[in-house]
């Protein structure tokens, strides 16, 4: 099993998740850049410190390298019709690709970019609906209705019928 | 190896012994948790962390929790 | 607007190779997403909670219904990441993958 470095915009809704720790069955280990944790609140850190505390996660520190290939990725996509990478992601990205970690993120932008840039097609892009497919295969629907329930996402009717959900 | 193990449990032991509970349950999220996750660990610096404080400022707390740092 | 061409001359000043047929199918899709996500967040949210909150939390809201963008509308509000999650759902505002 492999590793996925997380943008705060996937953990804060996937740590509402009531199964949140079936994640574990997809990943050995959550990369957090420290950054990613510099975004969250009271609530997401009391999540997130048993997984931190369990060494199930663990914080990867700002590494001037990264940084500067984050930078690169910003200014490239701020320069495009495509949605803008936010730095934490930009981070995310250059992390995983040297790496070889998955990323996760519920936004659309590293997702798109990873997909136009050829450098970063072998970087695997993750969001919510991505891990609920991996982990529960059959019982899809029911953890999507779930899913939805704890967090107030919704996903897409073109990407459900992808996964032979009708919504 | 083995004796690695039996330091990180005394040392936990002796945490969880030392440790003023009554201060640590009045503690505001998230600086109540990271005190419980120093206890179980013994990592100061991530505990420091999952508070969001500077790690002397959670120090400080620490003492004031009485959790000791097992070296 | 830039086309194809000028992306990939771009991409090529910072360094990278594009691929133009996944650009040009990702454009596409974005829109698509984009149009039935911002349909979505208008229409369920709740718009009388929305306009009850201070400025700028208000505001973040707004901006959030429109674009859904939870990392910025939480740098506009001023507030960590979960904790404007935590205003979004009571705004009953989807975020739509």
């Amino acid at each position: 099993m492999s590793t996925a470095v997380a943008d705060t915009c996937f953990l804060v809704h996937w740590l509402r998740f009531r199964d949140r720790e079936r994640i574990f069955e997809v990943f050995e280990s959550i990369a957090v850049p420290v950054m990613v944790l510099d975004e969250m609140g009271a609530r997401g850190r009391v999540m997130l410190a048993p997984w931190l505390a369990s060494r199930r996660a663990f914080l990867i520190p700002r590494i001037n390298d990264y940084e500067v290939e984050a930078l690169r990725l910003v200014e490239f996509s701020r320069s495009q019709r495509l949605p803008t990478l936010d730095p934490p992601e930009a981070y995310c990205l250059a992390v995983a690709k040297r790496r070889g970690y998955a990323v996760l993120t519920d936004n659309k932008a590293p997702k798109y970019l990873a997909q136009i840039l050829k450098d970063y097609s072998g970087v695997k892009i993750l969001d919510s609906l991505d891990i609920l497919a991996l982990i529960y295969c059959d019982d899809l629907a029911e953890a999507v209705k779930a899913y939805k329930e704890d967090t107030g996402l919704v996903f897409s009717k073109t990407r459900l019928k992808t996964y032979g959900i009708d919504s | 190896m083995e004796k690695f193990r039996e330091f990180e449990r005394e040392a936990r032991e002796l945490r969880e012994k030392s440790a003023d509970w009554e201060f640590i349950e009045k503690q505001p999220e998230p600086i109540k948790t990271a005190l419980k996750v120093l206890v179980e660990n013994g990592d100061l610096w991530l505990a420091a962390k999952i508070s969001g404080l500077p790690v002397d400022e959670f120090d400080e707390i620490r003492i004031k929790a009485k959790i000791p740092v097992v070296v | 607007m830039e086309s194809t061409a000028e992306t990939a001359e771009l991409a090529k000043q910072f360094g990278f190779t594009i691929n133009k047929r996944a650009l040009a199918k990702a454009l596409k899709e974005l829109e698509e997403l984009e149009h039935e996500a911002r349909e979505i967040r208008a229409k369920s949210a709740d718009w009388e909670y929305i306009e009850k909150q201070p400025d700028p939390l208000k505001a973040a809201l707004r901006l959030l219904v429109e674009t859904g963008d939870l990392r910025l509308a939480a740098h506009i509000a001023g507030i960590p990441l979960d904790e404007l999650d935590e205003h979004r759902i009571k705004a009953k505002i989807p975020l739509v993958l």
